[in-house]
């Protein structure tokens, strides 16, 4: 090997390395290969990493037609698949130094009289290309000629990977000015399928997103035979592969995911039976899983190719989860932002319109006074039906003070005065206030004297639960009991908040059919003829505000069950 | 009876709340702005004796204001505060100042005119007691 071939192979892998020219420099390298060779020509066939067929990316040398630098060549695990399938299904370099003689050797041009192959690997040591020399000259590939092609091999290599990596950097980079530059979140999740597509070389990629309640993942888009099922295919959390993900916030790798006990198959982009190599990645901001992007290869054809994801394409999975992550979170801050910028401008503007509402209910208070002083001078006669019709006047103003009330009771049940207090005793001063005027309801009070304190409202809490009493009565007409408990909560999941103090208020009512359990909870909700129907919003409101939960959780026929859930003051917690 | 200032920024509450405290006996002033009361507050002449204030005009406390012109000017003016809101704290921060009392406009099934004319009279009596050396409890904090 002489000194003029060794610096211009090392200018060669100093192009592939620094330079980034992979395609020049490949061509480059198989020039050199023939001319320091004396050979007649060559070529690199690379593997597709989705199918397992091999690909020629470069010829150099003599007679190479258009059609065969295009050409594909077919891999079987035979003895008759030609010398490159061979290195390549080996990951040896092979050598026919007679191809008339040679079993393995497949003739495509007729001057050849040998021939070698050299296995390409890539830095997880598989084979991702295969350099081919051929010679008019029986037996011309001595072992010098060999190792001074593995080292252009190398240089072929070398490239490759520097290409791969280059092309990853750039899709990388593309993901993240998509996010930055995607005006939806549809949009947003289009383009990151596409270039999870094209980056990792698979025909079907799926993101599945939490949903509200975050026990389930929806699929959300895809690419591949799972797009009819989008907004229908969902998993548990922990269920299956993704559910996995998901619940563990993990990546999951698998070259025949049907062999791992967790693998359902349920949603798949490729057929139970075709499904060669599984990888999938948590979407998440911080510590918290949003969703799982999952891609898959099927099962190929040429049985010796195994089909499969690199630790390269994991991390490239991953960083593109904690990307969209972020980029989801940001969308949904947004959004958030916008909605409560709008809920502010129509609470401001329902809070101005009760205020003028209000005014004018006063003034017109004022005229009916007037009024009825005016009534009360008339001759006996004339005051009666005009008596009635101020009367009825008076109610309608009233009724309409009832409502103005009630919807400034809802635009305000956020605004709270917190101090320390006492929940058994807001529940007892409400209980005795409430039912001091229904002698029909019997009331049971039972309540946990180690309870914590919490930090809340009293007004404001006493009133929501004084509507929850009334409400309780209301569906008690002919009497009943009302069964008022409190108790020390489990500790909650969160930072902050560790234990919480539980008031459940039960009755002997009709109950709360289940299709109607959460409804009950929404504004203009009612059965009863009274009032807008805010009653059991503005009680949410009022809770939640106080970092609290309230549900139903009674069966029809048991009565209603009203649990509410309320942190208890931080220095009062029980360990 | 007594001189009663009414302050709101709606001209048909002032007319009405005249009317009715009129029918009362008193003699009634009214006032459409802050500014407008607090220089009829100040102005030459005996102090009123009670004052009827919206507190939400050209701000949300702007009955605030009124109240500690009013006290400022006499000790023992009777402030009644009237809001369209249940503002509770609104309510404990008057009273805390020395308002005579806090009456909501829009209670329902209340007759807040009978209300107020019942409360104005109450208080006329009251400071009528007080002027006359008769011993009489108005408020907490300016009361010695």
């Amino acid at each position: 090997m002489n000194d003029a071939f060794v610096n211009r192979a090392n200018l060669l892998l100093s192009r592939a390395l620094l330079h980034h020219e992979a395609q020049a420099v490949i061509d480059d390298t198989l020039i050199e290969a023939v001319q320091s060779t004396s050979s007649l020509r060559s070529f690199v066939a690379g593997i597709d990493p989705a199918t397992g067929l091999m690909e020629v990316v470069a010829a150099q040398g003599r007679d190479w037609s258009p059609r065969d630098k295009d050409s594909r060549l077919a891999v079987h695990n035979t003895t008759q698949c030609g010398i490159t399938a061979w290195a390549a299904i080996t990951s040896q370099p092979y050598v026919a130094q007679n191809v008339q003689s040679d079993t393995h050797y497949v003739r495509h041009f007729d001057d050849v009289m040998s021939e070698s192959a050299l296995p390409i690997l890539d830095s997880e040591g598989l084979v991702q290309a295969v350099l081919n020399v051929q010679s008019n000259k029986i037996a011309w590939y001595t072992p010098e000629r060999v190792v001074m092609l593995q080292m252009l091999a190398n240089v072929v290599g070398a490239a490759l990977v520097t290409q791969t990596f280059v092309r990853r950097e750039r899709a990388l980079g593309q993901i993240g000015l998509e996010l930055a530059a995607a005006s939806s979140r549809d949009h947003l999740t289009r383009k990151v399928l596409d270039l999870v597509v094209s980056t990792l070389h698979c025909q079907a990629c799926s993101l599945f997103l939490m949903d509200e309640t975050r026990t389930r993942l929806i699929l959300h888009s895809a690419r591949g035979s799972l797009q009819e099922q989008v907004g229908e295919a969902a998993y548990e959390i922990g269920e299956g592969l993704t559910g996995t993900v998901a619940s563990t916030g993990k990546p999951i790798r698998l070259d025949d995911p049907r062999h791992d006990s967790r693998w359902r198959g349920r949603f798949s982009e490729i057929t139970p039976d075709g499904m060669g190599a599984f990888l999938a990645a948590p979407v998440y901001y911080r510590e918290r899983v949003l969703g799982v992007l999952r891609v898959s290869r099927p099962r190929n054809t040429p049985s010796w190719f195994q089909a499969r994801f690199t630790e390269s394409d994991e991390r490239i999975l991953c960083a593109t989860g904690a990307q969209l992550g972020s980029a989801l979170e940001t969308q949904n801050a947004f959004d958030a932002r916008l909605k409560n910028e709008r809920m502010a401008a129509w609470g401001e503007l329902s809070a101005r319109s009760v205020h003028m509402v209000g005014n004018k209910t006063f003034a017109i208070k004022g005229h009916v006074n007037e009024i009825k002083y005016h009534v009360h001078t008339l001759p006996e006669e004339h005051q009666q039906p005009l008596g009635e019709l101020t009367d009825s006047m008076e109610q309608s103003i009233y009724r309409l003070e009832d409502i103005l009330t009630e919807f400034r009771d809802f635009l305000t049940a956020t605004q709270l005065n917190p101090r320390k207090c006492s929940l058994n005793s807001l529940l007892h001063e409400t209980a005795q206030e409430c039912y001091l005027h229904h002698n029909n309801v019997h009331v049971h009070e039972c309540y946990d004297d180690g309870l914590p304190q919490i930090v809340a409202d009293a007004t404001r809490l006493k009133r929501a639960l004084s509507e929850l009493l009334e409400n309780a009565v209301s569906f008690m007409p002919n009497g009943g009991t009302v069964r008022i408990t409190t108790s020390l909560g489990r500790s909650r999941p969160g930072p902050g908040v560790t234990n919480c103090v539980i008031a459940e208020i039960n009755d002997t009512g009709t109950g709360v059919p289940a299709e109607l359990k959460e409804q009950i909870f929404r504004p203009f909700f009612s059965t009863r003829s009274r009032g807008m129907g805010l009653g059991l919003s503005i009680v949410k409101g009022v809770v939640e505000a106080h970092g609290g939960e309230i549900r139903e959780i009674g069966t029809v026929g048991s009565g209603a069950l009203f649990q509410i859930s309320l942190p208890a003051a931080v220095d009062e917690e029980v360990n | 009876m007594a001189r009663i200032l009414v302050v709101d920024d709606e001209p048909e509450v002032q007319e009405t709340l005249k009317r009715r405290l009129e029918r009362a006996d008193h003699t009634v002033h009214c006032a459409g702005t802050t500014e407008a009361a607090l220089s009829m507050l100040v102005a030459g002449g005996p102090a009123f004796e009670i004052v009827i204030t919206d507190m939400s005009m050209e701000c949300e406390n702007s009955g605030v204001e009124i109240l500690e012109s009013a006290l400022h000017r006499d000790s023992l003016t009777a402030v009644i505060i009237l809001t369209a809101y249940g503002n509770v704290r609104n309510a404990v921060t008057c009273m805390q100042m020395g308002a005579y009392d806090y009456v909501e406009k829009n209670i329902p099934d209340v007759d807040v005119f009978d209300l107020l004319a019942l409360k104005a009279n109450r208080a006329a009596q009251q400071i009528r007691d007080r002027r006359s050396g008769n011993v009489s409890i108005i408020r907490g904090k300016n009361v010695a």
